[in-house]
């Protein structure tokens, strides 16, 4: 498995997205600008300029032809994919940190961070099928989350919205009204990202209590937990594979950093039902901040905190592997 | 009247002329400028192309020689090998000086290979009779710690 | 805090500011015009021992007669100086008729305070103590392990087979600051602020207390007779030194059989590794499990005591100017003591052997320009190294040689051993366990080499052999197998723990490896695994690794604030030599049937996890099932 290696930020990497096809790959880092790749050869399509800040998160329509973008500049961008245009610009008092559409994406949410004295929120706002029509409006304003929401998407039929956040817990709220449906203390420190299920049935939380962890979408029921040694950055599902990737690693500044372990960071691969490791994919030289399985299931990203994206597509033997 | 308008046009004609003339000059120029350019070009391509030439013969002069340094070094490793299983009473294979690099490579590689993989296994024995060993000797000597409890 | 701890929270010992005086009893008693005289003999004979504070010699005398009563009180300047004045005089005999009965002052309230009628003591009821030695028997041959890690301790077997260790016995806020096993695997030792304690048996059940308030650091006796504990405390006055207080106590029947105290100057020495000022242990036990003597190293002497009487032997220690450091022999009462250059360069260096309780001197060897001597002992007590550092004749630096001593043999043989490189400085230095093999890390750069001597030569010519030399290694501890030929060349701290698992016999290495940042590396008791940690002196990356003894790795624990590992000693076989050697003989026969039941284990292991893995699987499907179904519904609605 040669990895292509994908060098066009210069800041740590914050949020890695592939299109519906799989032939794209979006990538976020600490820089101002999100890139778009070519999925299959790392060949670099372009970029997005307009944000002011670090770029937390993005997400794409399925059509590949709009892309939104969350950034500490207080603003999340609209975007056409193919031209880099700025379509939209949605202003906040606070930094966007994760950003959503819905299924069908008639509907758009963006969570902000607490800042000043202002809680962190979920904002719920309509895309407008004509650009011009767009309006600052939020339908609804998610408030009720304790410190920062790490990440939030949008639920089964997109009757609910799944929040996870720096207080440890998960929570579910009812998209039509904003109401509290659930709440569970998952984790003992952070949770950092989650991420959902092709079929959108469990996701997996990712913490800095080294462990991740499968929850039911529904029911929040804790189906897996994945133990590490590493405190925990990222996670994804296998949409081919019973498998789940996790990529962390101690921040830099607390590792004594010797040659010999340079380039060790790690993505770890875990049996999703048996909750054992199965294997790792090492050569970031710096925790592993994102990491996004290709539709298909036949090759992921992994994005470093060394400003490097890393596209791995999957030998045979990966396959047919016995467990 | 016409004779003015005849001058003008004799004028006129005289202009084009000149004017024509100039063109052929400076078309002249521009393609003597221009030949120069190419020659110079051509002369530059040349002179890369040598001191390319020159640094790529350099180069395989220095693989060469290197490639040279690692056979001796193969061979010698090879020596080296056979030296040692000798010394330990087995069967060596005999290394024919004809061989290439990276036959003798292969060669070596597949017999540290085998010799990790003899080791290996001659370790887990080992490992193997000092755990039994050690099991045996406590299974005789449980008796002995239960009696003296009982007293 | 526990109930047992709770039962034990008892006042905190006071002090009386007495524990500098003694008592001097059987006197004689004289009438006034006497006194004077009486006084100076007294002070002359108790001055020879320590200062005597000023006024600090008071005889009472009997206001109707005038004479005096017979006995006197000394305070010293120090309690340690009142302790040697009890030690040596008590016993002295002035004359026939006047033996001094010498006592601290301390305990003599004790005594004063002792009911005068007797109660009978309250009759315990008798429970039957579990077996102390049924670890020792388990099954399949294995061995136990302790770990502490942020509240815990957790006792484990290591079980590679199944590729996990197995839980013994597990308890949070077992101790307050360690666990130590006895040398023998009997007992584990607790802290606690009122004392220490120790367990034992299938259950861990609490086998005996020992009071004393504040214990820091504990130290068995080699035969595990006797515990040594020891703590230091704030001086009443701040510009004093810190007092130091040890008790030295009866494991069996956890009453203090002595008591030694001091201030921690009076306990610092040159030479050790110091814990505040005081190295540890105060007290070194003689080898052998008899556990006769022990000893510590003071002001130009030695004070050896003897178990039995738990007083000096002789009563008195042994004078020994200069001394600056001393070992036993780990098999034999003999001392091995350096005494470094005396008289402004007069007296050489040199090192003493000298046998215990005869105070017969063995062997000496005089050593010239030396800055420094370690002494290494071998573990049967054959051989004798010591490392000499010597100054170059520019006086600028040193360099390091060794003096070999063949203790088992006529006359005691000494040789010298140089190294190759003269510049080379000494990194570490091991003998193999049990054999006549050493190692020695050596080198001037930050890849040493790896020497290995024998002291054994092919023609038997008595003299020492270079083995091998491994050139450039990262390496800067040596870890021999307790059953000798393997060793773990161990690049610890600034070599990030790199790892060399060598062949001392084959002269190969077996396997290089990595386990990063490692701490510490310990050989089970058995020298079939290796344990390598990393404690919380780093931040990161805690728990342990554990290798067989070729350097495979066989299973990781991590664990956060990891503090201790400690596998657990295991007594000397009980078998005889004969019958260990007719086991060795029959080994196959016990190997078919351990490999069976190994096998059985390793099937067994297989359907279990072939069946836990199904389950798992059923399970999902039926979530999975039954979320669609779920899905569906919610859809129609």
């Amino acid at each position: 498995m040669r990895p292509i290696l994908l060098k066009g930020h210069e800041r740590p990497l914050t949020f890695l997205k592939y299109n519906r096809d799989g032939d794209l790959l979006f990538s976020c880092a600490k820089d101002h600008n999100p890139n778009v790749w070519f999925a299959d050869n790392g060949e670099r399509l372009g970029n997005y300029k307009g944000h002011n800040g670090a770029v937390w998160c993005c997400d794409v329509t399925r059509d590949s032809r709009f892309l939104v973008t969350g950034s500490a500049d207080q603003s999340a961008k609209l975007w056409d994919v193919e031209t880099g245009v700025q379509l939209y610009s949605f202003t906040f008092e606070t930094p966007a940190r994760s950003v959503a559409f819905s299924e069908g994406e008639k509907l758009l949410l963006i969570t902000t961070d607490p800042f000043m004295g202002a809680p962190s929120a979920i904002h719920i706002k309509r895309v407008e099928a004509e650009r011009t029509e767009q309006t600052q409006d939020s339908i609804e304003i998610i408030k009720g989350h304790v410190g920062r929401v790490t990440r939030a998407v949008w639920g089964p039929l997109n009757t609910t919205i799944i929040s996870c956040g720096e207080d440890g817990t998960i929570r579910q709220w009812d998209a039509s009204n904003g109401k509290e449906l659930n709440m569970k203390e998952a984790h003992s420190k952070n949770i950092q990202t989650l991420s959902m299920s092709a079929d959108g049935s469990h996701f997996i939380t990712a913490s800095a209590d080294k462990s991740a962890k499968l929850f039911d979408t529904r029911t929040f029921e804790l189906l897996k937990t994945y133990q590490a040694e590493r405190p925990i950055n990222a996670a994804a599902i296998s949409p081919l594979l019973d498998h789940v990737v996790l990529g962390g690693g101690q921040e830099a500044r607390d590792v004594t950093t010797t040659s010999s372990r340079a380039g060790k960071f790690e993505a770890k691969f875990y049996h999703k039902i048996f909750e054992e490791e199965i294997g790792g994919v090492k050569g970031h030289f710096g925790p592993i901040n994102a990491l996004a399985f290709n539709p298909d299931g036949r090759s992921f990203a992994s994005g470093g905190e060394d400003g490097y994206v890393r596209v791995h597509h999957f030998d045979a033997e990966y396959f047919t592997m016995k467990v | 009247k016409e004779h003015q308008v005849a001058l003008a046009r004799k004028v006129l004609i005289e202009r084009r002329k000149e004017e024509q003339e100039r063109q052929m000059l400076e078309m002249e120029r521009e393609e003597e400028s221009r030949k120069l350019k190419q020659q110079r070009l051509t002369e530059e391509a040349e002179a890369k192309r040598l001191a390319a030439e020159s640094a790529r013969r350099e180069e395989e002069r220095i693989r060469r020689e290197l490639e040279e340094k690692e056979l001796e070094k193969a061979k010698m490793m090879v020596a080296d090998m056979e030296k040692r299983k000798g010394k330990k009473g087995k069967k060596g294979i005999t290394a024919e000086p004809d061989k290439d690099k990276q036959q003798l490579m292969d060669l070596l590689l597949s017999e540290q290979i085998k010799e990790r993989q003899e080791m290996e296994r001659k370790l887990q024995r080992l490992l193997k009779q000092m755990d039994h060993l050690e099991r045996a000797k406590r299974e005789e000597e449980r008796p002995v710690i239960e009696a003296s409890y009982q007293q | 805090i526990s109930e047992d701890e709770e039962e034990e929270l008892e006042e905190i010992q006071t002090e009386t500011g007495f524990g500098s005086v003694i008592v001097v009893d059987n006197l004689p008693v004289v009438p006034p015009e006497k006194r004077e005289k009486l006084e100076g003999v007294v002070r002359k004979i108790f001055g020879q021992i320590g200062g005597i504070r000023e006024n600090g010699l008071y005889m009472p005398t009997d206001p109707e007669t005038g004479k005096t009563k017979g006995f006197a009180f000394i305070e010293y300047t120090t309690p340690l100086e009142a302790q040697t004045a009890r030690e040596q005089t008590n016993g002295y005999k002035l004359d026939k008729s006047h033996v001094f009965a010498v006592q601290m002052f301390d305990d003599f309230e004790k005594y004063a305070k002792v009911p005068d009628e007797y109660v009978p003591p309250e009759l315990k009821e008798y429970t039957p103590k579990e077996n102390l030695y049924a670890w020792l028997m388990d099954k399949r041959g294995r061995d136990q392990f302790v770990i502490r890690f942020n509240d815990h301790t957790e006792v484990y077997w290591n079980d590679p087979r199944q590729g996990k260790p197995e839980p013994v016995y597990q308890r949070s806020f077992w101790t307050e600051n360690f666990v130590q096993w006895s040398p023998m695997g009997t007992f584990i030792a607790t802290n606690h602020r009122q004392g220490a304690q120790i367990w034992g048996g299938p259950s861990w059940e609490r086998r005996e207390k020992f009071h004393h308030p504040q214990v820091a650091l504990l130290d068995f006796s080699p035969g595990e007779r006797f515990l040594v504990t020891y703590s230091t405390h704030e001086p009443s006055n701040p510009r004093d030194t810190q007092k130091v207080l040890l008790n030295v106590f009866d494991i069996r029947s956890g009453k203090s059989l002595r008591q030694f105290q001091g201030s921690a100057d009076d306990f610092a020495t040159a030479a050790g590794g110091s814990l505040g000022g005081v190295p540890w242990p105060v007290f070194k036990w003689a080898g052998g499990r008899e556990d006769k003597f022990f000893a510590r190293l003071g002001r130009n002497a030695i004070s050896v005591y003897e178990t039995e009487t738990m007083s000096l032997i002789d009563k008195k220690s042994i004078k020994v100017d200069n001394i600056a450091d001393f070992q036993w022999s780990p098999s034999d009462p003999i001392l091995s003591m350096f005494i470094p250059e005396g008289g402004g360069g007069n007296q050489p260096a040199r090192v003493t052997l000298m046998a215990i309780p005869s105070k017969e001197e063995l062997r000496q060897k005089n050593l010239f320009s030396v800055s420094d001597c370690k002494m290494f002992w071998q573990t049967s007590g054959e051989y004798l190294a010591v490392k000499v550092d010597r100054y170059t004749k520019t006086k600028k630096s040193t360099y390091s040689g060794f003096e070999l001593f063949r203790i088992k043999e006529r006359d005691i043989p000494i040789e010298v051993l140089e190294l190759e490189n003269k510049n080379d400085k000494i990194i570490a230095f091991a003998w193999e366990p049990k054999g006549h093999r050493f190692a020695i890390v050596h080198g001037d750069g930050p890849r040493p080499d790896v020497s290995f001597y024998s002291m054994k030569s092919p023609k038997n010519t008595g003299r020492v052999t270079l083995l091998t030399t491994l050139k450039n290694r990262q390496v800067n501890t040596l870890y021999w197998s307790p059953q000798g030929k393997f060793i773990v060349l161990a690049g610890l701290k600034a070599h990030n723990g790199q790892l060399e698992f060598f062949n001392v016999d084959e002269v190969e290495t077996m396997a290089t490896a990595e386990h990063f940042m490692a701490t510490e590396v310990e050989w089970d008791p058995t020298g079939r695994f290796v344990a390598t940690c990393v404690t919380s002196v780093h931040q990161m990356e805690n728990g342990f690794n554990i290798w067989s003894f070729h350097g495979n790795l066989l299973y990781r624990l991590p664990r956060d604030k990891f503090y201790q590992f400690r596998w657990r000693p295991r007594p000397p076989s009980l078998l005889s030599a004969e019958k260990e050697a007719e086991i060795a003989k029959n080994l196959k026969k016990y190997s078919k049937k351990y490999d069976e039941e190994d096998e059985l284990i390793t099937a067994e292991q297989n359907t279990t996890l072939k069946e836990e893995r199904r389950a798992m699987i059923d399970q999902w499907t039926e979530w999975k099932t039954n979320w669609k179904r779920c899905n569906e519904d919610e859809k129609v609605l």
